[in-house]
């Protein structure tokens, strides 16, 4: 269970493991422990083993194998996989199978991965818990009585308790990267336009990514470079990207900004861990500077008029008309309302009307038209930035995994997001790798930021941290 | 026509015209007409959760070649969102360009009116499913949606109020829709809704500057639809005015069996569509030279063939009915074979009378049929005296049958091969010898006797003469006779 996804595929492909044994033991773990973490939304048992099957017999026969050989990975439940309920944890999606598959997702199965299951997620991915769902709550494996972050709170708990060696998450404004950092394993962020996301069903189209969570840098890597790649079915694809995996660990020379911004306001622990991280970069050679990006600090203000927005008109096809959940009225009208209302929680219809709200006659200019300002403000600050400093460092989450329940206050939980969304608002990548704890044996991510296409550079500068890394968070049950 | 009222009309036109383009605007389903309802689908134009659209290439060449065609400038322009609920409507929201569209600033001429009318813009958009309601508008009892139409390339030409009368309206959607199928991007059939035109119409009074409050009329599939529905809430406004009432700004709808429009929301509703750019898609940005390509494959366009075919005629004035010959010649695409005859020496009002009368109605069904060589070569025989009339459209009925057949065939099977002349005067003098009477009095200026001989000359021929060759030799004996007297 703690083989990493290159261990099995190369086991895989040497025929030393069969696809099957992987899947079976991963399934038997998944059966034995989800209750305590309830990761998952749908376990794909039966088109696990289907598929684990058929990557044997291709081996058997001597067929060459893709580069995730019997890999088994968990997909958040917003990615459309043909003929599996898609969810995005929400009632208004219940019971609705896609009849098609999103790109990323083929291009995974393409690579001979074995798809689990589908994790859960705050409804739309709209949240910082995983409590957001509208079936259950997911626990933290490292300490059930806490979050596991969100919103791709499921894939983050799948690969933490050992379920999969690699899940895949979508991260808008730190989905990906805080809950990585609170289950303490990698999650990444890619440039925007380097993974399709053609079957990611949006929540603000300008700023979704899909990006892949593991328990080591070079396992994430593997994952995004199944993943990367020009779709002509998403106009916002980058013509001609990949990632390329290989990277060294060597720091040794280069820049690296600390952002000064995502430094006050954070727990003293985090703190402690940030300051870990840069002594130990510079003790490999890096230069590690403080630096201002002063428009950082309107991120969030941006981000909770430009996300809101884009959602409101992404969720409005949500009608009850053509599928999923409808609650028949006397007119179209009184069916809309009721459909929605009933199908949508609350935290979903609170961003469709800030989002309503800040897109109306009216109300344009000063909020919508200010917040897309304030994103190109940020564009022209990091390319400032980025002209001094090879990558930037910042703590990924403010503080630890807080506890379920604790975060009442919408705003107290937007906070949560502070330091990784303006990496979405510039369409930069970005992920968070584990490098300490607090006492309580809670981890702590440290966020690498780099341009945009500065994949290689940012992977190096992760994989550098992860030598000097904290022993990595174990589930609970592994410490009973 | 309200003049005499003390009021007037003005009028602005939103034409939305789908584009011939194969597939739809941003998937690959077919864009086709008439097929069994929601079987023409996908998860793109069925907005399916995670589906994202990629604009057709070829629908923005379309818009181009509008743009161009309407003399507008094509500009970098940007996809936005208009966001209202619909039942059929998928996304929630239409995908439109709104501040930025593609075609900026055209005009369009209305020949009979000599009279430009400004073109605001013509933008891109996607067109919505169908919605059949069972049972009247308000209050159906149930709604069928069909998905087929979702998705299909729109070009939507908006002009701005420079109309003043029900016939400039007319001629304004006429003349664009001649331009539009001459630029191939669309095939222009308002009756299954390739065109479809929607009336902004306002009344002010005599005298005032300021426009009076308009209303949009929907459902006007005909030219004669446009032109009633006018007139008919022209009169409807004037009514409310002098009532003492006001203009409320609302959408009607016009009933064809009912000959009237009619309000079509009964709350007022003040729509927000909450525009904002596509996320989804990037900004277009036609190159230089794409549109320089656009636009030399550009077709020559109607106004610029009618110009060529008044050039032919050398006149300076024209008849009401030349014009209209004019028209019907470029409508039809049978102007080139008028200029053509003209450079082989035919008489240009021959020329254009046969290919805007004869050539429209024979061969109304496929005017790709007929051959210019052959009709240059039937006028020029009709020219020469060598065919009458008669003959020549008998001639023309025959070639839409057999279009590949020799006109010089034609005309000997029909036995229309032409009497040498001392045929005819043989002829002519047999008939003044059996009608010496009959002569005596033409010769004494009885002229309505020449149709007398003509039509004996005819019959003892089998059709074969020329009545205009008969009138001529018996005008010289005649003019023989008095000379020697």
């Amino acid at each position: 269970m703690d083989l990493g996804a290159q261990e099995i595929a190369d086991l895989v492909k040497s025929s030393k493991v069969s696809a099957t044994q992987v899947v079976e033991a991963h399934l038997d773990e998944i059966s034995r422990y989800d209750s305590r973490v309830n990761a998952f939304l749908l376990v794909m048992a039966e088109n696990a083993l289907e598929q684990a099957k058929r990557i044997d017999v291709r081996r058997s026969k001597g067929e060459e194998l893709g580069p995730l050989a019997g890999v088994p990975i968990a997909l958040k439940d917003n990615m459309a996989v043909s003929g599996f309920a898609t969810t995005c944890g929400s009632k208004i999606l219940e019971g609705w199978k896609p009849p098609y598959t999103a790109t990323a997702v083929k291009r995974l199965v393409a690579a001979d991965a074995v798809l689990i299951g589908k994790t859960n997620l705050d409804e739309f991915a709209m949240g910082s818990s995983t409590e957001n769902s509208a079936y259950f709550p997911t626990k933290n494996p490292i300490d059930p009585t806490k979050v596991p972050g969100g919103s791709s709170g499921g894939s983050a708990a799948s690969v933490a308790a050992r379920f999969t060696p690699i899940a895949i998450g979508s991260d808008t404004g730190g989905s990906i990267r805080q809950p990585a950092s609170l289950c303490g394993i990698v999650g990444v962020k890619p440039t925007y336009g380097l993974v399709s996301r053609y079957g990611l069903v949006a929540f603000a189209s300008s700023l979704d990514q899909i990006g892949p969570f593991a328990r080591n840098v070079q396992d994430a890597a593997l994952a995004l470079q199944v993943l990367a790649g020009h779709d002509d079915r998403d106009s916002t694809s980058i013509p001609g990207s990949h990632f390329d995996n290989s990277f060294t660990d060597r720091v040794a020379g280069l820049r690296i900004g600390v952002i000064q911004e995502m430094t006050t306001g954070i727990s003293g622990a985090v703190e402690h861990t940030l300051n870990d991280a840069i002594a130990f970069l510079r003790s490999m050679g890096a230069t590690v500077e403080a630096v201002s990006i002063p428009s950082t600090t309107y991120g969030l203000s941006a981000y909770y008029l430009i996300a809101p927005a884009e959602a409101s008109s992404n969720l409005s096809r949500f009608d009850g008309v053509r599928y999923g959940l409808r609650v028949p009225g006397a007119d179209i009208t009184q069916t809309y309302e009721q459909t929605r209302a009933e199908g949508f929680g609350a935290e979903v219809k609170r961003r469709m009307m800030l989002g309503t709200y800040a897109l109306s006659a009216g109300y344009y200019d000063a909020l919508y038209g200010r917040a897309q300002k304030v994103r190109t403000l940020i564009l022209d600050d990091f390319a400032k930035a980025y002209g001094a400093y090879d990558v930037l460092i910042s703590p990924t989450s403010p503080t630890v995994a807080f506890g379920l329940g604790d975060k009442t206050d919408p705003l107290a939980m937007y906070m949560a997001d502070v330091c990784t969304i303006p990496s979405n608002l510039a369409g930069h990548p970005a992920m968070s790798v584990p490098f300490g704890c607090d006492e309580a044996g809670l981890p702590i991510g440290i966020q690498v930021l780099a341009p945009a296409m500065g994949e290689q550079i940012m992977f190096s500068v992760a994989q550098s941290l992860q030598n000097g890394a904290a022993k990595p968070a174990v589930p609970v049950w592994r410490r009973d | 026509m309200f003049e005499e009222q003390g009021f007037l009309v003005t009028i602005g036109l939103e034409v939305h015209c789908e584009l011939l383009t194969e597939t739809k605007l941003f998937c690959s389903c077919a864009n086709s007409f008439g097929q069994v309802p929601n079987t023409n689908i996908c998860p793109v134009c069925l907005g399916l959760p995670g589906s994202l659209p990629v604009i057709n290439s070829r629908a923005v060449d379309f818009a181009i070649r509008i743009g161009l065609s309407l003399n507008c400038e094509i500009r970098p322009s940007v996809f936005h969102r208009k966001n209202y609920f619909y039942p059929d409507m998928p996304k929630g929201y239409q995908v439109s360009q709104y501040d930025e569209p593609i075609c900026v600033n055209g005009y369009l001429e209305l020949p009979s009116f000599d009279k430009k009318v400004r073109v605001l813009r013509a933008h891109m958009e996607e067109d919505t499913g169908k919605s059949t309601h069972i049972g009247r508008i308000h209050g159906a009892e149930k709604s069928l949606v069909d998905f087929n139409r979702a998705g299909v390339p729109l070009v939507e030409i908006v002009s701005e109020p420079d109309m003043t009368s029900a016939d400039e309206a007319r001629e304004y959607v006429s003349e664009l829709r001649s331009i539009l199928v001459a630029s191939g991007a669309t095939d222009g059939k308002m009756e299954e809704g390739s065109l479809r035109v929607d009336a902004n119409v306002s009344v002010r009074r005599v005298g005032t500057n300021e426009l009076g409050t308009r209303c949009e009329i929907k459902n006007l599939n005909s030219l004669r639809s446009l032109g009633r529905a006018i007139t008919y809430e022209a009169k409807r406004q004037i009514e409310v005015i002098e009532d003492g009432g006001a203009i409320k700004q609302e959408t009607r709808h016009w009933n064809e069996d009912q000959g009237r429009t009619s309000g079509l929301r009964s709350k007022e509703e003040a729509y927000d569509y909450r525009y904002f750019p596509e996320p989804d898609l990037t900004p277009l940005a036609p190159s230089n030279e794409l549109v320089d390509a656009i636009r030399s494959q550009l077709p020559i366009m109607p106004p610029e063939r009618r110009n060529r075919l008044r050039l032919a005629g050398k006149s300076e004035n024209y008849t009401r009915s030349e014009l209209e010959q004019i028209q019907t010649c470029v409508n039809f695409g049978s102007d080139e074979m008028v200029l053509l005859a003209v450079s082989k020496g035919v008489p240009f009002k021959l020329a254009l009378a046969r290919a805007a009368n004869e050539v429209t109605s024979i061969f109304a069904d496929d005017p790709t049929v007929i051959d210019p060589g052959k009709f240059v070569e039937l006028v020029s025989l009709e020219a020469s005296s060598a065919l009458s009339a008669t003959q020549s459209k008998a001639v023309l009925a025959e070639l839409a049958v057999e279009p590949t057949k020799d006109v010089k065939v034609i005309i000997a099977e029909l036995g229309f091969v032409g009497l040498s002349a001392d045929e005819l005067a043989q002829i002519v003098n047999e008939l003044i010898e059996s009608n010496p009477k009959e002569w005596l009095r033409y010769v004494e200026g009885e002229n309505q006797l020449g149709g007398f001989f003509i039509g004996k000359a005819m019959k003892v021929s089998n059709g074969k003469i020329n009545g205009r060759e008969v009138a001529q030799i018996m005008e010289r004996r005649r003019n023989d006779i008095l000379a020697s007297r």
